[in-house]
């Protein structure tokens, strides 16, 4: 069974060789599901302890994922509009799940014309979240264990029943698409809208595209930029990234 | 007070001259006149006087949007600048339209719009960052073109920060000046109202919402029926070629161009438009690859653009790396007369000598060159008007002077008479006009004067022609335009200083020189003035007395497009004809206007009731969105694409949305009706400017090439030429429909039942005609 075929949630087989051994996928599921606090080991403030037995979750992929096509994108900004809109009720572009308007301009001293972007080459970069395979630095920063696997698309979702705003997981985002609702106080990430992604929905030139996710560590060597790991995590890494 | 949805509640007030903000509740002050135009006319009248100057530290400039600006609702990114008019002879309330990001952008800060006052003791730009506001020192952006301060001040301000700036034509207090965002969506005629006050730009970051009063489902469903509504360009809603969905085929000019085998060339790999269906909301965006320059340059367009929230992209992003030789950037975007240098090298064959595809590309590099020239420098072409001033000096060089066949035989011929005479390819100005007239003694603006005065400008000893600036444009050398620029951006010499100013000014000035010179530009069809100072835009053209009706309305050339986007849709009269009908419960609607449904035949020549309602909605149509934030080059939508719904669209959307944006429950009656009362103050403002109230001799009569055929041949419609006679029935119904006086004003039982009493007293102390 391909990875994006699972069934979630459901830790991947990589568990079983994990530290974590005995405790199986059941258990996961009913621990995250009756406390869901505590149990990440990765924290930037060392004020939250480690649970001993679980580390480190490990989340089975996301079953698909949005891809961005810069040769397409017109920079209408319609799939901030309609992820706002059709999820918060208020259309926003800093608390869109994706993001357009940040990369509109030529920055870093570069003329107009001459840089990616609106304002340069025209070629628009739009960030999304790329629903992270293990290890998913958001889920892994969160202090309260806030964001998991959503249970039908496997997306990494926040539970604002959880959330307390912190914003250490806009933090450890490495593409910082992760936003803190300055009126609910509460961390904001794409959760795929159940399978059907407004934005891509919205968007008049399909630039944006829900698409079966692929594990491409498969064929090319893993690449994790910036996940702030705690050296008892990395030795935790060990078993299976020796 | 009730909870509203669209408006964010705050509206802002920066006094330059204190360096001071503060923040006033929209829901108290301007609540009943929305945001954009209906707000600056209110603050206008509340704040200026009938010798307020624009550049009257006082004087207010309003940037101004409405409350769906930011939201989903489609084609929703406009912004209107509105204040006094520098171009208006007697400075008269007139707004500069743009589009792009920088409304949304506000809106997201928190802000319904900005009202910005004073004048600041030096060059000033102003930086929004949510409820923090700044007024930022800038001395080292004064003197710099547009690119230069939008490039600084979004990176003193962060990727996401939007900024209207001017250039140093606005500095300059020329006239024909642009407030400018996103590097390509200009206000025109308002850049120099900045520069009165020393303010450089406004740049804002916004990182909060606007709130939706409707329910998540409620507000999807009307998105949802709006994006199948939805047509082109201009709300034209069948395609240009044959498509295997397509019922119809328009004409060349219908803007839907997407077929099979087109691409967006210059992309990385290519992308192609493709046969969009209507049916296809994935392919919306690519129904519009509005190629100015021609066929030709689809291979260097690496996308299409445009303004927020709006599917349609009628910007062209053009990459064309050989334009930098010129020293521009090799990548442009604009659309329509924004490309200044349009048409400018399309006889490149013959000046430089060059094979067809090279001529092509040199054509295409005036258009990216001219664009960057006027965009960084923030000029306007007055629809036109200004290019065609330049035209004649580039195309009356040398090469052209010698050619015989190229020029006019007759100061006043006019574009039929050309046409006639099988010269329809001479490209006439207003100055080719005026200054072929062997019998004014006009002996300082001609082409070689001019050609002189800018070789002495340059330094340079000689005036040969190689070395002036009709040398330049004869050797194919597109810096001549750079240069153009520079003089009029700079008011240099007796050429620049005429091109930069207004356009009545300018002509009065000459008077003396060139007796009658401001007779012959009114009479000229070519150079198409109307009789309100401005350039017509889309008017008798377009349906007759009501596209005539339409450009008497405002102090500048017309912004609407509600009536001239639905005679342009591309389908059959006949088709049109029913949905009209239902949409505006008429029988026999386009009959009544004139229009058979025999496509561009007309029926009916003479005015009539129907044309006065259906000239009050179009203006009505046009308040309502520059009070929104829509866009009226695409709003309202009489028709749509679908052929199940016998290609039927909704005007009951706008008001739809409105309401479930704002909680403020209005149907399309009433929706009609505050924008007419918008427009009636636009109209009391106007009377204010004027000092008097016969609109009807003073501000509304037609130039005289409208009247051009009376007592010549009978009147019949199809030519959209008028009668004297006709032309005062048309007022006559025209300001009955509006609840006008005889003289065109707003009688004070209209303006009592609008809520607006005291602007009844003011208007009631203004003689009939100016006193002297």
């Amino acid at each position: 069974m391909s990875q994006h075929q699972e069934l979630l949630p459901e830790i991947s087989d990589v568990g079983s060789k994990s530290p974590i051994g005995e405790f199986s996928r059941r258990d996961f599921v009913k621990v995250c599901g009756a406390t869901g606090v505590g149990m990440f080991a990765v924290t930037m403030f060392g004020s939250v302890p480690f649970v001993s037995a679980l580390k480190m979750p490990i989340m089975s992929d996301a079953k698909g994922v949005l891809l961005h096509d810069i040769t397409r994108c017109v920079a209408c900004r319609r799939c901030e509009l309609a992820c706002t809109e059709f999820n918060d009720g208020a259309a926003s572009s800093y608390l869109s799940r994706v993001k357009v308007a940040r990369n509109f301009a030529a920055v870093g001293g570069v003329p107009a014309g001459m840089a990616v972007g609106k304002a340069g080459d025209f070629r628009m970069q739009v960030d999304t979240c790329k629903q992270c395979p293990h290890p998913v630095p958001c889920a892994e920063a969160c202090p309260k264990g806030a964001i998991r696997a959503d249970v039908k698309t496997g997306a990494r979702r926040v539970d604002p029943a959880l959330c307390v705003g912190c914003g250490v997981c806009t933090k450890a985002c490495p593409w910082a698409v992760i936003t803190v609702n300055p009126e609910t106080h509460k961390a904001s990430k794409c959760y795929l809208c159940d399978g059907s992604p407004e934005c891509a929905r919205a968007c008049p030139t399909g630039a944006l595209k829900y698409v079966a996710w692929t594990d491409l560590r498969l064929s090319s060597p893993p690449v994790q930029p910036g996940i702030l790991a705690d050296p008892s995590t990395s030795s935790y890494c060990a078993p299976c990234h020796s | 007070m009730p909870t509203y949805g669209g408006w964010t509640g705050k509206t802002l007030r920066v006094d330059l001259t204190t360096r001071t903000s503060t923040v006033e509740d929209t829901l108290v002050k301007y609540k009943d006149f929305w945001g954009g135009t209906g707000m600056a006319y209110k603050v206008l009248w509340d704040e200026t006087t009938a010798d307020t100057h624009p550049f009257d530290p006082e004087c207010p400039i309003i940037f101004g949007w409405g409350p769906l600006t930011g939201t989903g609702a489609p084609s929703g990114g406009r912004t209107a600048i509105t204040s006094l008019s520098a171009q208006h002879p007697f400075h008269a309330v007139t707004t500069g339209h743009m589009g792009g990001h920088f409304s949304a952008e506000a809106k997201f800060a928190g802000w319904d719009g900005i009202i910005v006052v004073g004048k600041a003791d030096g060059p000033v730009y102003i930086a929004i960052r949510d409820d923090k506001v700044e007024v930022v020192d800038c001395p080292h952006l004064w003197g710099n073109g547009i690119y230069r301060a939008t490039a600084e001040i979004t990176q003193a301000m962060g990727g996401s920060c939007q900024v209207a700036a001017i250039g140093q034509a606005g500095e300059n207090l020329v006239a024909q000046s642009v407030v400018m965002t996103n590097y390509s969506h200009s206000a025109g005629g308002i850049g120099a109202n900045l520069g009165s006050k020393n303010l450089k730009a406004i740049g804002v970051v916004g990182t909060g919402s606007v709130k939706i009063a409707a329910g998540k489902k409620a507000w999807r469903a009307l998105i949802d029926n709006s994006m199948q509504l939805i047509g082109s360009n201009n709300q034209h809603v069948v395609p240009n070629s044959p498509q295997p969905w397509a019922e119809y085929v328009g004409g060349s000019s219908v803007r839907w161009y997407a077929k099979k085998g087109q691409y967006w060339g210059a992309a990385n790999p290519p992308v192609e438009t493709g046969t969009c269906d209507p049916h296809d909301r994935q392919s919306v965006g690519y129904r519009c690859l509005k190629s100015d320059p021609g066929a030709f340059a689809e291979a260097y367009t690496v996308r299409m653009d445009g303004c927020h929230s709006c599917p349609i992209r009628c910007h062209q992003a053009l990459s064309v790396p050989t334009v930098a030789k010129w020293g521009v950037p090799t990548t442009a975007a604009n659309t329509c007369t924004g490309w200044w240098g349009r048409g400018l090298m399309d006889n490149a064959k013959v000046i430089a000598g060059l094979s067809k595809n090279d001529a092509n590309l040199k054509s295409l590099e005036a258009y990216v060159v001219g664009k960057h020239m006027t965009d960084d420098l923030g000029l306007t072409n007055n629809y036109g008007t200004t290019d065609r001033g330049w035209t004649f000096v580039l195309l009356s060089g040398p090469a052209m002077l010698a050619d015989d066949t190229k020029k006019p035989t007759h100061p006043l011929a006019d574009a039929t008479t050309l046409k006639a005479a099988g010269k329809a390819n001479v490209r006439l100005s207003w100055l080719q006009t005026v200054l072929i007239n062997p019998a004014w003694d006009w002996t300082t603006l001609t082409a070689a004067a001019i050609g002189a005065e800018y070789a002495s400008l340059a330094g340079l000893t000689t005036t040969a022609a190689a070395t002036t600036l009709l040398g330049m444009y004869a050797a194919g050398d597109l810096n001549c335009m750079k240069e153009f620029g520079r003089l009029m951006a700079y008011q240099v010499g007796v050429f620049g200083t005429f091109m930069a100013g207004p356009v009545e000014a300018g002509l009065a000035s000459w008077e003396t020189k060139a007796p009658g010179l401001t007779a012959a530009y009114h009479a000229s069809a070519a150079v198409q003035w109307w009789a309100n100072g401005f350039p017509k835009h889309h008017s008798l053209e377009n349906g007759g007395q009501v596209g005539g009706l339409i450009n008497t309305c405002y102090n500048r050339d017309a912004q609407n497009h509600s009536w001239s986007n639905f005679l342009a849709n591309g389908l059959p009269s006949n088709v049109s004809a029913v949905i009209a009908d239902a949409e505006f419960a008429d029988n026999g609607y386009m009959e009544n206007m004139g229009l058979a449904c025999e496509f561009g035949s007309v029926t009916s020549s003479v005015m009539n009731p129907q044309k006065a309602v259906a000239a009050r909605w179009s203006i009505a149509r046009k308040e309502i969105m520059d009070s929104t934030g829509l866009c009226n080059w695409m709003w309202p939508w009489i028709v749509s694409p679908l052929k199940e719904r016998g290609y039927r669209g909704d005007i009951s959307l706008e008001s739809q949305l409105f309401s479930a944006a704002t909680g403020v429950e209005m149907n399309t009656k009433e929706f009609d009706d505050e924008g007419i009362r918008f427009y009636t103050l636009e109209r009391a403002l106007t009377l204010r400017a004027f000092k008097a109230r016969n609109m009807r001799v003073l501000h509304d009569q037609l130039p005289p090439w409208g009247l051009a055929h009376e007592g010549v041949a009978t009147f019949n419609g199809t030519n959209y030429y008028e009668t004297h006679a006709d032309w005062e029935l048309a007022l006559d119904l025209f300001y009955a429909e509006l609840g006008f006086d005889q003289f065109g004003a707003p009688t004070r039982a209209t303006l009592t039942d609008m809520g607006l009493a005291y602007v009844a007293d003011e208007l009631a102390l203004l003689p009939l005609n100016p006193v002297s």
